[in-house]
């Protein structure tokens, strides 16, 4: 007989080997029956008074069965509801001492995995040795052992099929349970296996078919359907080494359904013999390679030998640590008394592979693991370490020194300041003048001095720059004329902005606040203030800004100052001028507050930028505006007109400066850009 | 009623039969715009603003609630609501800044309603809207403190703004902000046109809502702004024409 | 019963709407005082409004330097001047000389300092636009805006009169003409939009105002 192999480490063994020798892995399965049994099983158990159908897999109740029958004992009746106490005479036998037999509800169970106490289960600690059944059963195979001629082999052996090639039988013990009253744990080692005599070496050949389940068939590779004949199986013969698997893989033998499958007793078996299924019979772990062939060629198709994957084959332990499960005998074994096998012998223990820490006895695992594998898992690693790195915040980088914005803002201001402090370069005076504004000149000149004029200031701080130079041209000639004004403003800052101007101007024209000027102040409410303020002006503003404190004290009102004494409605004014330069406050004023002032004309004085947005109304076929004055230039030439030279005219050669350098580098700009496309498209 | 009131009502009735037609025709009849590029481009700003977890902000003008200033300012309110609703989760949800205050009050409120839609309530800061100063040029002077200390990535101008404007814009430029610009004035326009990364022409503010989905309303709005746009050019043709052939005076 | 407050407001608001507009197109007189009537409230609204929008100022501020949050250092110069000026202007009032003071020496100078710092961003602007932003509009542009200041500038180089004249009279029909039709067609579909924009609040569909 050839070498065996290792199931586990597939490693060679010698055929006899009940263990291996390199891992201690079983080499021949342990018998069921023998070790775990507390009552035997029981065939055609009733169940609720009904006989249960008898699977076919209960080959072994068959082949006892048969066995009693060749006896010459009667069939038990499986059809009546068995007598209270009063049992067949099979299970007569093997019933336990001292305890009834019943019939158990569990058709078929193994009633090793009976509690104690339940019916047909073990007795529970039960030191006394097997039962009664159990020794019968175990000299009946004696007998026929004796009557074959066989000897010294175990029934595991004869299942094999080959006579005489058997070893003795290793006695198989089970490590004590820690807490019991056992010895020490015992190192895994191959000891001779003590298994119970009874054991057929072989099956015979004429022994009565007992099928095995088809479970069993089917996962020994053989494909027996279920209700044919309990024909005894062939063991297949040992076949050829099997061949290399194609992929070049290690081959491993298949625990069942290979050659070694157990060889199936010819038609009956012995009395008491229990037909194993393929998975359990050791002759299916010898001769791994002689299988192949048989298998392949059986006409029963067996399991397919196992080809192990690459990461599965690194996976498999060098040295396992496996503990070496010793069956001991009967009488050895100790009885289980917690749990639900309590009573049971032959109980494996479950701490010390499961529970019990344990250090390994036999080297340590290693895995086989490739560079690549070393290099993802560091990959991984790192990934997860970056996950736990908190990452500083990285401060802004400081702004560069933007070049441009400087050096523009620094000729700018050379540019400006230049005809300020050295008094070049000088611009002439604009020789042309707008078309509007010699209109609005003699519309100026042209107004009643009895009747006050309105001055509205709304434009921002900002704005003064511009706006003050504009605005003054066209106040200076109203306080030439002589006119009462009244400011108001609908922003913030506007009665602010309307006092520096008065204040800079009233006393060049001799006019006292209070008598010839008068400021109504703050007006909130943007649009809606002007509608208000339009239709009824003493309502929307009550008091009046900076009086004079005599009047303040009088409790005097702007309205009731000389300057607005008879003025109630907006049309009351001689003349309404919005000072701004926003579009949206002069079309509020133009759209809203024109229809309540009758023929008073309303001019506008704009910043430059406004002036297309305010135009149309001035050129309107119905005017809304009746005159407007807009930029430096426009106050220019009204300065030049009257005669004076104003803050237009102080601003002039500044401005030019100013404009003629934001020219040049506009320009420039242009020309920088152009050039840029240029090159970029030659490169292209 | 005067001559002017009528044709006044009228007007008014014939938008607002427009706009509800619109309403109405709004499924059955999906409106197609042209593509701006600015709106286009403000959704994937948000987008990367959102994950890289800076701030969107919006600034609603300087104008007041009332007249006709307030419009682009409601505009970007819709627009707030829109967007605080996609950034609600964000680390840094969105700030408006205004220079009114009672437009501050109404950004808080669009904001607070914003995050009770998503439900998320609890994350709302009345400090999300804010007045920023009362006066623009005081406006532009507190900008670019929040842009600065606020990450902001993304600086929406959607308001009534004058000729300082071209500052906002300036400021979010050089925070590398990706600049959104829109407002009613022309004169204002014409500045962003020049400083603004993104500048909206035109009444291109008033399509904010409905390039940005918040509304069927919106959309329905937009398409009788442009039917009424088409009616009137065809009425300043034809009366230009009828002008110079002498029919009408 | 929030769902229900909401609905409380939409309704006033879209009440007091109508009845606004209304007294635009309706000459009743009871409709025209209560018009009248809700602008006062506006007005009076604007103001306390303005008050609710300081706090929020203070608070915004007030937080930034209790957090010591970036630039809250600015904050606390912003809270400090904003004290020192509602003191000043409670208890002297704010058409005294102090006032005017503050006024002309401190907030002056910043926003014309602004101002001009507007006109650098500008130029500056000018400057880039055609690198950044090549096409034909950004060519029209900076072309018309180069030739405006040419022709609203002073004259450079004297004795070019006829030139001068051709040029400033170019200037103004581009500005009069071009740019004032221009502004007019945006301005008519600003209307648009901003009446769109009305008709929506008052349809109640867009509600600025919360709920």
């Amino acid at each position: 007989m050839s070498e065996q192999r290792c199931p586990m480490c597939s490693r060679p063994n010698p055929p006899e080997a009940h263990e291996c020798w390199h891992c201690g892995a079983r080499l021949t399965p342990l018998d069921p029956g023998g070790s775990a049994s507390g009552s035997a099983s029981q065939p055609g158990s009733r169940l609720g008074g009904e006989r249960q159908p008898v699977p076919p897999e209960q080959d072994w109740l068959d082949r006892i069965r048969a066995e009693s029958e060749a006896a010459g004992e009667p069939e038990p009746d499986f059809t009546a509801e068995p007598v209270t106490g009063e049992l067949p005479s099979w299970l007569e036998e093997m019933k336990p001492e001292g305890s009834p037999p019943e019939a158990g509800e569990e058709g078929g169970r193994v009633s090793a995995f009976k509690a104690a106490g339940e019916p047909g289960g073990m007795e529970a600690a039960d030191e006394s040795g097997p039962p009664e059944w159990l020794r019968r059963i175990r000299a009946r195979e004696e007998e026929r052992a004796q009557d074959t001629g066989e000897s010294g082999q175990d029934w595991l052996s004869g299942l094999r099929g080959s006579p005489g090639a058997e070893p003795e039988p290793e006695d198989v013990s089970y490590p004590p349970r820690p807490g019991r009253d056992m010895a020490a744990p015992r190192p895994a080692a191959p000891e001779s296996r003590d298994l119970p005599p009874e054991r057929p070496r072989e099956r015979p050949a004429a022994a009565s078919q007992e099928a095995m389940p088809s479970w069993l068939r089917q996962a020994g590779g053989q494909d027996a359907p279920p209700g044919q004949d309990r024909a005894a199986e062939q063991l297949p013969p040992s076949g050829s080494p099997p061949t290399t698997p194609p992929f070049g893989l290690p081959h491993v033998q298949a625990l069942i359904g290979e050659g070694g499958a157990g060889e199936a007793p010819l038609g009956g078996k012995p009395e008491g013999e229990v037909d194993l299924p393929d998975w359990m019979d050791a002759a299916s772990l010898e001769g791994p390679a002689e299988a192949l062939p048989a298998a392949s060629e059986g006409e029963d198709s067996r399991l397919a030998p196992a080809t192990l994957p690459s990461w599965l084959e690194a996976m498999r332990p060098v040295e396992t640590f496996r503990p070496v499960v010793q069956i001991q005998t009967e009488d050895d074994q100790a009885v289980e008394s917690a749990g639900p096998l309590a009573g049971l012998r032959g109980v494996l223990i479950a701490e010390p592979l499961v529970a019990m820490p344990r250090t390994a006895t036999v080297g340590s695992m290693q895995l086989a693991v490739s560079e690549r594998q070393y290099a993802q898992a560091e990959l991984l690693h790192r990934m997860v370490e970056d996950e736990e790195r908190e990452v500083q915040a990285s401060r802004r980088a400081r702004p560069q020194l933007n070049f441009i914005r400087w050096a523009v803002a620094g000729v700018l201001l050379f540019a400006t300041a230049l005809p300020v402090l050295s008094g070049s370069p000088r611009f002439s005076l604009p020789s042309l003048e707008p078309r509007e504004l010699g209109s609005l000149f003699t519309l100026i000149d042209t107004l009643p001095a009895e009747r006050p004029a309105l001055l509205v200031f709304d434009y921002e701080p900002g704005y003064s720059g511009e706006l003050d130079a504009v605005g003054e041209a066209l106040i200076e000639q109203i306080m030439v004329r002589g006119i009462p004004i009244a400011t108001m403003t609908t922003r913030p800052t506007g009665s602010l902005l309307a006092m520096r101007v008065i204040d800079r101007l009233g006393p060049r024209h001799d006019y006292v606040p209070g008598e010839e000027v008068v400021h109504l102040g703050y007006l909130s409410g943007g649009a809606t203030a002007v509608q208000l303020f339009s239709l009824r002006p003493r309502e929307a503003i009550l008091q009046g800004f900076d009086l004079p404190e005599d009047m303040q004290e009088a409790g005097i009102t702007a309205w009731d100052t000389p300057v607005l004494r008879g003025v109630t409605a907006l049309s009351d004014f001689s003349l309404v001028t919005v000072i701004t330069a926003g579009t949206e406050t002069a079309r509020v004023w133009a759209e809203q507050a024109k229809n309540y002032m009758g023929q008073t004309p309303l001019v506008m004085v704009l910043s430059a930028g406004a002036e297309p947005m305010v135009r149309p109304y001035y050129e309107a076929r119905e005017p809304r505006v009746n005159g407007i004055l807009t930029g430096l230039p426009a106050a220019t030439a009204y300065e030049r007109r009257m005669g004076q030279e104003g803050l237009a005219a102080q601003r002039w050669n500044a401005f030019g400066t100013a404009m003629l350098a934001s020219e040049f580098i506009l320009a420039a700009g242009i020309a920088y850009g152009l050039v840029q496309w240029w090159m970029a498209r030659q490169e292209r | 009623m005067t001559g002017s009131a009528w044709q006044g009502l009228a007007a008014l009735a014939v938008f607002l039969g427009l706009l509800l037609l619109f309403a109405a025709l709004g499924r059955r009849s999906p409106a197609s715009f042209r593509p701006i590029p600015a709106f286009e481009a403000l959704g994937r700003a948000i987008e990367r603003a959102v994950e890289a977890g800076q701030r969107v902000h919006i600034s609603l003008g300087t104008g007041s609630t009332v007249g006709q200033e307030s419009a682009p300012a409601f505009a970007g309110l819709a627009a707030l609501s829109s967007i605080a609703r996609t950034t609600s989760m964000s680390d840094r949800p969105v700030v408006a800044t205004t220079g009114d205050a009672a437009m501050a009050i109404l950004a808080r409120d669009t904001l607070r309603s914003a995050y009770e839609s998503v439900g998320a309530a609890e994350r709302y800061e009345p400090t999300a809207g804010r007045l920023l100063a009362p006066t623009p040029f005081s406006y532009i002077a507190g900008l670019p403190l929040v842009l600065a200390t606020e990450e902001v990535a993304v600086h929406m101008l959607t308001g009534s703004f004058g000729v300082e404007a071209a500052l906002a814009a300036d400021f979010g430029e050089r925070e590398n902000a990706f600049v959104i610009a829109g407002t009613d004035d022309v004169q204002s326009q014409a500045l962003f046109f020049a400083t603004a990364e993104h500048p909206l022409i035109g009444e291109e503010v008033f399509a904010t809502g409905a390039y940005l989905e918040v509304g069927g309303l919106h959309t329905a709005s937009l398409r009788t702004q442009d039917a009424l746009r088409w009616a009137i050019i065809a009425l300043i043709l034809g009366g230009t024409l009828l002008s110079t052939f002498g029919v009408l005076r | 019963m929030r769902v229900r407050l909401s609905a409380l407001w939409a309704a006033v608001a879209l009440a007091a709407g109508l009845f606004v507009l209304l007294g635009y197109f309706v000459q009743l007189k009871a409709v025209q005082d209560l018009r009248l009537t809700f602008l006062h409230w506006a007005v009076l609204l604007a103001g306390a409004a303005l008050i609710v929008g300081l706090v929020n100022l203070v608070s915004v501020h007030w937080r930034k330097v209790g957090l010591l949050e970036e630039g809250w250092i600015y904050s606390a110069v912003l809270i400090l001047a904003l004290v020192i000026t509602l003191g000043l202007g409670l208890f002297f009032g704010p058409d005294n000389a102090v006032a005017l003071f503050i006024f002309s020496n401190f907030q002056l100078p910043v926003e014309t300092s602004l101002m001009a710092l507007l006109a650098v961003s500008l130029v500056v602007a000018g400057f880039r636009l055609v690198s950044r932003r090549r096409d034909l509009y950004t060519l029209i542009f900076l072309a018309t805006a180069l030739f405006v200041m040419v022709g609203t500038a002073p004259w450079p180089l004297p004795g070019l009169g006829t030139f001068e004249v051709v040029v400033r009279d170019l200037r103004a029909w581009i500005s009069q003409v071009w740019a004032a039709g221009g502004a007019r067609g945006i301005l008519l579909g600003v209307a648009l939009g901003a009446t769109a924009t009305g008709l929506r609040v008052l349809l109640g569909t867009e509600r600025p105002y919360g709920g």
